[in-house]
């Protein structure tokens, strides 16, 4: 693992792996945020995966006078940095691919057949083409629990609405260029949107509060309306 | 219990925020100037991280349905207490059937109404503050409204012992907490930044009018971020697309526009506009009290200055929990 470590904050700390997207990124990231909270480093607070790097956010007061220093991040620095060089990436923990069920089309999914005439082809090539990749979670971000998702075939990459619209309902898939993605509550937003899932992406009342994790691998499946319908019943 | 006759322009229950889970997208909320809450829960016996009720822009009208430790802090709204001015930043007692009525803020921005007890307000993910986007935390999950009935957690023998003798006092306590070490609630301030983030990209004629030009808050600020209006636009030496990453308390961040934004209390967890920089902690009170119209000078400076600012505040805040402690002592 190469890595370089700087300021980010007066309470933060930035780890950066390099410029580029590796999936070899998200394993560290998860690495150490596992390690750093198996065993806490004085004023840790937590830790947020971005694509290639790691922030990570500690309280200076609990390290001054932990170890009555004035010097709180190049302190936490140095913390960080030791327990660095013990952590082993060797084995990066393998993946479960989750699957997503999701009913495609109709009222659930207003702007499939935009997606489709935007690329000449049809529904259900959308659809074979959103549903057949692998999709890794790079972070999570925007909203609570919303998937960043790498993997979408390019040939379905569709810009985002001129204007976004005032509530995308919860469960609802949507493509933004090259990126998909699943809106876990319900907020505006400008993808545009071609199915929706009946499975929960975040609860709170829930620990972790979120379904997926960065690193986490999933696939989408499409579902009839029926099942759809079905499916949110047992979740309820 | 607690009603409000009357919600103001906004107010919510707010505590110290909801850490922890920024790692999963959730939005850590909580106070917009966490020191005025402290130091509430301080002045009532709470424990620092309690919550109260955050109040932008006054107008709000509260009724207190039982016997009550309370005190106000931050912005100084006028509130009255049935009709005579109540006192802020020192602890005061209130009777069943008593309104307290703030009018509009004279000084600052946001009031902070604490409990002693603390209000009877299931956890969430840890935390007892509202998040009204996912709609859960604080009342309801969301902003107060005409009519709501919060019920309040019972005094503990400390807070009833502080009760008793305020109730037995003909006036008001003459101490307050002298808070302008935190907060100067000025028209127009200098706030500290650390330049970190993607500083370095931008060009130069930019840091430069960052450093000397004003800037005005503008009204569109909410407690998701404070918009800012300048004459010029900041701009990166080289446009680029960058990827979403870790976003704080006080970033400055520069959308297409070229206006700069600083990020606050309902923030997402994550963001993709480059950054010229972060507001330093120290500087947090004062972000948090600033009223549209009003007017921001930045000084950059190094983290070191920004930690050192840090540890004076804490020092005075210690200094403040001290005082109030000897203070509640002996009333």
């Amino acid at each position: 693992m190469k890595y370089s470590i700087k300021p980010f904050h007066d309470h933060a700390i930035y780890i950066s792996f390099g410029d580029d997207i590796q999936e070899d990124y998200l394993y560290y990231s998860q690495a150490i945020i596992s390690d750093l909270e198996s065993i806490l480093p004085i004023g840790y607070v937590e830790a947020i995966p971005g694509y290639n790097n790691l922030t990570i956010f500690y309280d200076p007061i609990k390290i001054a006078e932990q170890y009555h220093t004035e010097n709180m991040q190049q302190h936490f620095i140095k913390e960080i940095e030791q327990r660095l060089k013990m952590i082993d990436l060797a084995n990066p923990i393998a993946r479960d691919i989750i699957s997503i069920p999701v009913c495609y089309g109709d009222q659930f999914g207003p702007d499939l057949k935009y997606v489709a005439d935007f690329h000449k082809l049809s529904v259900k090539e959308v659809i074979q083409i959103h549903s057949e990749k692998i999709y890794t979670v790079h972070m999570l971000g925007f909203a609570p629990g919303f998937p960043f998702l790498g993997g979408m075939d390019p040939t379905i990459a569709t810009p985002r609405k001129s204007t976004p619209a005032a509530a995308i309902p919860a469960g609802s898939v949507g493509i933004a260029g090259v990126q998909t993605g699943v809106y876990p509550i319900e907020t505006p937003g400008g993808w545009q949107i071609i199915g929706r899932t009946p499975t929960s992406f975040f609860q709170p009342t829930k620990h972790p509060p979120s379904l997926l994790t960065a690193g986490d691998k999933l696939k989408f499946h499409p579902i009839t309306m029926e099942e759809f319908v079905e499916l949110e019943g047992e979740n309820r | 219990m607690i009603t409000i006759l009357n919600s103001g322009v906004h107010s919510s229950v707010q505590d110290t925020g909801r850490w922890g889970f920024q790692q999963y997208g959730m939005v850590v909320s909580g106070a917009m100037d966490n020191n005025a809450l402290k130091i509430g829960n301080l002045l009532v016996g709470n424990e620092l991280n309690d919550a109260g009720i955050e109040i932008t822009f006054g107008l709000t009208t509260i009724q207190f349905e039982s016997d009550r430790l309370v005190a106000i802090t931050g912005a100084d709204a006028s509130p009255l207490l049935n009709d005579k001015p109540a006192p802020l930043w020192r602890p005061f007692i209130v009777k069943a059937g008593d309104r307290l009525q703030f009018q509009g803020p004279k000084s600052g921005l946001r009031s902070y109404i604490v409990c002693a007890g603390g209000f009877d307000i299931p956890l969430v993910l840890n935390s007892k503050s509202t998040y009204e986007k996912g709609k859960f935390g604080g009342f309801n999950g969301r902003s107060l409204q005409k009519g709501d009935a919060i019920k309040l957690q019972p005094m503990n023998e400390m807070q009833r012992k502080l009760f008793e003798g305020l109730s037995k006092r003909k006036q008001h306590l003459e101490w307050s907490v002298n808070f302008e070490d935190f907060c100067r609630f000025k028209k127009k301030n200098t706030i500290h930044v650390i330049p970190t983030g993607q500083h370095d990209l931008f060009d130069k004629e930019s840091i430069a009018y960052f450093e000397t030009a004003t800037f005005t808050v503008s009204n569109r600020s909410d407690r998701m971020g404070c918009h800012l209006e300048s004459d010029k636009q900041l701009q990166l030496t080289n446009q680029k697309e960058l990827l979403s990453e870790a976003v704080a308390f006080g970033t400055l961040q520069v959308p297409p526009s070229g206006k700069p934004m600083i990020l606050l209390a309902d923030r997402q967890t994550t963001g993709g506009y480059p950054k010229i920089g972060q507001v330093m902690s120290a500087d947090f009170s004062v972000l948090a009290q600033m009223k549209p119209t009003d007017q921001i000078q930045f000084r950059y400076i190094e983290v070191e200055q920004a930690e050192q600012a840090l540890l004076q505040q804490h020092k005075v805040f210690q200094q403040i929990k001290q005082a109030v402690a000897y203070r509640l002592k002996h009333i």
